[in-house]
C-alpha cells in the first residue's frame, strides 16, 4: 500500500517536528507547513491524502484555510487540532466540512490519538468513494438503459430497417421494419441469414458488395448497395441499404450500423415514368407527321423517326444541332417559328412546294408553341400532302367534267336537231348524187335527158362526193363531241356484272391492234406487249363496254405518243427505241381495289401537261385531229361511274404510265 | 306502196327522213305535230310511224299510246334527238313499237329502214331470221 501522505500545518517547530515523528511510526508520510499561507499552497501544489491543522497559525487561520478550501471544491479530510477551551472553533471547523478534531492537551497525548483519527477519517473517505463509485455504475447503467430503450424504440418506430453487425459483419440486431421489408423475422436475418432474402439475381453483386466493403470499411466513408428481397410468397420489394462502422474509443472498428430502406414505390414510379416516356416516344415516333422540337434559339430538342426518315439524320446527330442546318428545307420557316414562340399562336404554312428526287411535292408545315410555363419553345409539324393536293386536282377536273356535263345535256337536243337535218340530208344528198342504180334516180335523169352513170362522173369529177363525205365526217365528229361531253353528264347505272379484267384488257389489246390508223400512220401490231399480271385477281363490278373505251383510249394515246418518239421518220427508218406497252394488274388488298397500269417508252410529258392532262378540251394533238375529251371521258368513267381513281405519272423522255384502280367490292 | 308517217317539228329533219324512204319507194307522210298526225291516221293507215319525241303540243310517247289503238298494224320507231331520253316501259311492252331506239343524227338511214321492216314482220307474225 502506498503510504499516506499527509500535510501539516503547524507554526510550532518543535511540536510539529515531534508530530511528525510520531506519525512516521505509524507509517505516514508527514509534510510541515509553517503557516496557513504555506500550507495552501503546499496542498494546491502538492498530492495530500490527509490535512491536519493547526488553528492558530501565521498567514491563514485554520478555519480561514478550511474555507478557501471548501470554495474551491470538495474538501480533503481535515482534522483540526485545537487548543484547550477552544471547542467552539473546532465545532464551527467540523460545521465547514472539517473531518474530525482533537483537543491539544498538555502531556501531548493527543500525538498518540492522531493516528486513530487520522485512520478512521481515511475509511471514511474511503467508504464515501465507494459508495459514489456505485452510485456512479448504476447513474451510468441507467443512462445506458435508457439509450439502449431509446434506440430501441426508435429503431421500431422507424420507417426504414435497422440493422447492426459484428466487425464480422454478422448481423447482431434487426429490427421490426427489416422484417417486413425483407420477409425475414429478426432470428432468421440473424448472422448472415439475410442474405436468403435476397433476391437470386441480385444476392451474388449484394454480398460481394458487402463483405468488399466491411473489410476496407476503414478507407470507406459509407456502404451503399440496391437489390430486391423477395418473401416466401414472392412478393418482391426494392431496397437501397446503407451502413456506417461503428468504432470503440481507440478508432478500432467494432462492428456496424445501416439502415435498409423499401424503395419499391419508387422503383414503381421509376418504371411508370420509364414506360410513359417509352410510350410517348412511342406515340410520337407512331405518328405520320415529321415531329420535330426546337427550343427558342431554334435547336432540335425532339426528333420522331418520321423526321429521320425524311432527313436521314438520327434523332442522335440531329438533337442539340440548329433545325435550320439539320433539316434545311425548313430554314426558311425560323422566322415563323420565332413568331409563334413570341405570339403563343399556332403559325402555318400550307402547301409549301418542294422539289424531291426530282418531282414536286406538297407539304403542310404547321408550327405549335409550346405554352407551358418555364418551357420555351415549339414543335414542328410537317405533313406530306402531295396526294391530297393531288387530289384536289383531281376533285377540280371532276367538278368540271359535271358542269361541262351539264352544259352538254342541255345543249344536246339543240345541237342534234339541225345536226341530224345537216347529216342525213347530206347522206340522202350522196344517194341520190352517186346511187346508180336507185329506181327514183334513174327516172328523174331520163326526164332530163342524162344517165345516172353521167352525173355520178360529174359528181366525182367536181368533187362533190368528197365535199358530201367531208360534210358528213364534220357531223360525225361534232357528234362524238356531244356524246363524249354527255358522257360527263350521264350517272351510272350500277352495273350488276363482274368482270375479269385480265381479259378485258387482253381483249382490249385485239380490239386495238386492228386499229390501223392512216393518219397517224402506227400500226398496233408492233409494239412489244410486255404483261405483268397478278395471279388470282379478283373480279371486278364495272361496265365493261365503258372500261374498255377507257383502255382502249389509254392504248390509243400511248401507241400515238410512241409513234411520234419512237415510229419511223420520213424515210421509213426506226427513230430511236422500240415502243413498248408494260401492262402490270394487281390486287391491291389493303385498298380494296384492282389497279390497273399502262405504261409506255413514249415522249412523256411535263408537269404543266400532266395536271391538265385529265381536262375536257385540254390537248396536245393538232387542232383537228383530237377532240381533248377522251381522257377526260376516261377519268370521269373511272372515278365518277366506277368510284375509282385514275391517275397519270410521266417522267419527260422516258414514258407515261396510266395507273386505275377500281374498287373491288361495289360501294352502295 | 308501204306509207311511212314522219313526225318531227324540223322541216330539214322530216324532209331528209321522208327523201330517203321516198328514194327506198315509199310513200311518206308528213306531220309537224303530233296533233296533225292524229288528225291523218284519221284518214290514213301508214305501215310505219318515225316519231320524234320531243314535239312542241303532244309528245311523241303520247302520240304513239293514242295512235297504235287505231292502227295496230302500224310500226313504230321512236327516233330521237335528246341524249337522256329511254323508250317508257308500258310502250316498250307493245309489239308494234321497236324496242331499239334511234338517236339523231341517223347516219345509218337503211339501219333505221332494216328496223322498221323487223317491226312490220313482228307485227305480222313473220320471221326475222332472214334479216
Amino acid at each position: 500500500m502506498e503510504s499516506v501522505r499527509i500535510l501539516y500545518m503547524e507554526d510550532n517547530p518543535g511540536l510539529a517536528s515531534l508530530v511528525q515523528k510520531r506519525m512516521k511510526r505509524a507509517g505516514y508520510n508527514v509534510d510541515i507547513a509553517r503557516d496557513g499561507k504555506i500550507g495552501l499552497e503546499m496542498y494546491l501544489n502538492g498530492q495530500y491524502d490527509v490535512i491536519a491543522m493547526d488553528q492558530e497559525m501565521p498567514g491563514y487561520s485554520g478555519l480561514e484555510v478550511i474555507r478557501i478550501l471548501a470554495s474551491r471544491g470538495p474538501l480533503p479530510p481535515i482534522v483540526m487540532i485545537t487548543g484547550k477551551g477552544s471547542e467552539t472553533i473546532a465545532v464551527e471547523a467540523m460545521k465547514m466540512g472539517a473531518g474530525d478534531y482533537v483537543i491539544k492537551d498538555v502531556d501531548g497525548k493527543y500525538f498518540e490519538t492522531l493516528p486513530g483519527i487520522i485512520e478512521r477519517l481515511l475509511e471514511r473517505k474511503h467508504l464515501i468513494e465507494e459508495k459514489e463509485a456505485a452510485e456512479k455504475a448504476l447513474r451510468e447503467s441507467e443512462e445506458r438503459r435508457r439509450a439502449e430503450e431509446q434506440f430501441r424504440v426508435l429503431s421500431q418506430i422507424s420507417p426504414v430497417g435497422i440493422f447492426v453487425s459484428d466487425a464480422d459483419g454478422k448481423i447482431t440486431y434487426w429490427n421490426d421494419r427489416l422484417c417486413v421489408i425483407t420477409g425475414m423475422s429478426t432470428d432468421e436475418g440473424k448472422d448472415t441469414g439475410w442474405a436468403d432474402g435476397i433476391h437470386p439475381d441480385d444476392r451474388e453483386h449484394v454480398l460481394s458488395e458487402w463483405y468488399e466493403w466491411y473489410e476496407s470499411a476503414e478507407a470507406r466513408a459509407d456502404f451503399r448497395s440496391e437489390c430486391r428481397f423477395v418473401d416466401r410468397k414472392g412478393k418482391v420489394t426494392w431496397a437501397i441499404g446503407q451502413a456506417v462502422a461503428m468504432k470503440d474509443s481507440n478508432d478500432e472498428i467494432i462492428g456496424f450500423v445501416g439502415n435498409i430502406t423499401d424503395i419499391t414505390d419508387l422503383k414503381h414510379a421509376e418504371e411508370e415514368n420509364h414506360h410513359l416516356r417509352n410510350y410517348l416516344s412511342n406515340i410520337i415516333d407512331s405518328m405520320p407527321s415529321v415531329l420535330v422540337g426546337v427550343d427558342s434559339d431554334g435547336k432540335v430538342t425532339q426528333w420522331n423517326s418520321e423526321a429521320k426518315r425524311a432527313t436521314g439524320v438520327s434523332a442522335a446527330d440531329a438533337v442539340g444541332h440548329p433545325l435550320a442546318r439539320i433539316f434545311p428545307r425548313l430554314a426558311a420557316e425560323m422566322e415563323r417559328v420565332r413568331e409563334a414562340m413570341h405570339t403563343r399562336e399556332v403559325r402555318s404554312d400550307l402547301g409549301r412546294i418542294y422539289i424531291h428526287d426530282g418531282e414536286r411535292r406538297y407539304e403542310d408545315v404547321l408550327i405549335y408553341p409550346l405554352i407551358t410555363d418555364g418551357v420555351e419553345g415549339a414543335v414542328i409539324r410537317v405533313d406530306d400532302v402531295t396526294e391530297q393536293v393531288r387530289l384536289e386536282e383531281m376533285m377540280v377536273q371532276s367538278e368540271k367534267m359535271l358542269s361541262v356535263g351539264g352544259l352538254a345535256a342541255g345543249m344536246a337536243h339543240e345541237i342534234n336537231n339541225p345536226l341530224a337535218s345537216m347529216m342525213q340530208t347530206a347522206g340522202v344528198m350522196s344517194s341520190r348524187l352517186a346511187n346508180i342504180n336507185l329506181p327514183a334516180n334513174q327516172r328523174a335523169a331520163k326526164e332530163i335527158g342524162v344517165s345516172t352513170e353521167a352525173i355520178r362522173a360529174f359528181m366525182e369529177t367536181r368533187g362533190i362526193l368528197r365535199m358530201i363525205a367531208t360534210i358528213n365526217e364534220s357531223g360525225r365528229r361534232m357528234a362524238d363531241i356531244v356524246n363524249n361531253m354527255l358522257s360527263f353528264a350521264r350517272k351510272s347505272d350500277s352495273s350488276a356484272y363482274t368482270y375479269d379484267i385480265a381479259s378485258l384488257l387482253d381483249r382490249t389489246l385485239e380490239l386495238a391492234s386492228t386499229d390501223y390508223d392512216l393518219k397517224k400512220q402506227y400500226d398496233f401490231k408492233t409494239i412489244d406487249i410486255v404483261k405483268e399480271y397478278d395471279s388470282d385477281l379478283p373480279l371486278v363490278p364495272c361496265e365493261d363496254t365503258k372500261i374498255q373505251q377507257v383502255l382502249l383510249n389509254v392504248l390509243r394515246n400511248g401507241a400515238e405518243a410512241m409513234q411520234e418518239e419512237t415510229g419511223n421518220d420520213e424515210n421509213g427508218i426506226r427513230k430511236g427505241k422500240k415502243p413498248c406497252f408494260i401492262l402490270r394488274l394487281a390486287h391491291e388488298k389493303e385498298a380494296g381495289s384492282l389497279r390497273i397500269e399502262i405504261e409506255d417508252n413514249g415522249p412523256g410529258m411535263d408537269e404543266a401537261v400532266r395536271k391538265r392532262i385529265f381536262e375536257p378540251f385540254f390537248t396536245t394533238k393538232p387542232v383537228g385531229e383530237g377532240t381533248g375529251l377522251g381522257l377526260s371521258v376516261s377519268y370521269f368513267i373511272i372515278t365518277e361511274n366506277h368510284g375509282g381513281e385514275m391517275s397519270v405519272k410521266s417522267v419527260p423522255g422516258e414514258g407515261t404510265t396510266f395507273i386505275i384502280s377500281l374498287p373491288v367490292e361495289r360501294k352502295s | 306502196m308501204k306509207s311511212i308517217l314522219i313526225i318531227d317539228d324540223e322541216q330539214a329533219v322530216r324532209d331528209s327522213f321522208a327523201d330517203y324512204f321516198e328514194d327506198r319507194l315509199w310513200l311518206p307522210i308528213r306531220a309537224e305535230s303530233a296533233e296533225d298526225a292524229l288528225d291523218l291516221l284519221e284518214t290514213e293507215s301508214p305501215d310505219a310511224a318515225v316519231v320524234d319525241v320531243r314535239l312542241p303540243g303532244m309528245d311523241g310517247n303520247d302520240f304513239i299510246r293514242k295512235a297504235y289503238p287505231l292502227n295496230p298494224e302500224t310500226a313504230f320507231i321512236i327516233c330521237t334527238g335528246s341524249p337522256e331520253y329511254l323508250v317508257p316501259p308500258d310502250l316498250m311492252e307493245v309489239p308494234c313499237v321497236s324496242d331499239r331506239l334511234f338517236k339523231k343524227p341517223v347516219t345509218r338511214m337503211d339501219n333505221l329502214e332494216k328496223e322498221i321492216i323487223r317491226t312490220i314482220r313482228n307485227i305480222h307474225g313473220k320471221e326475222v331470221a332472214d334479216e
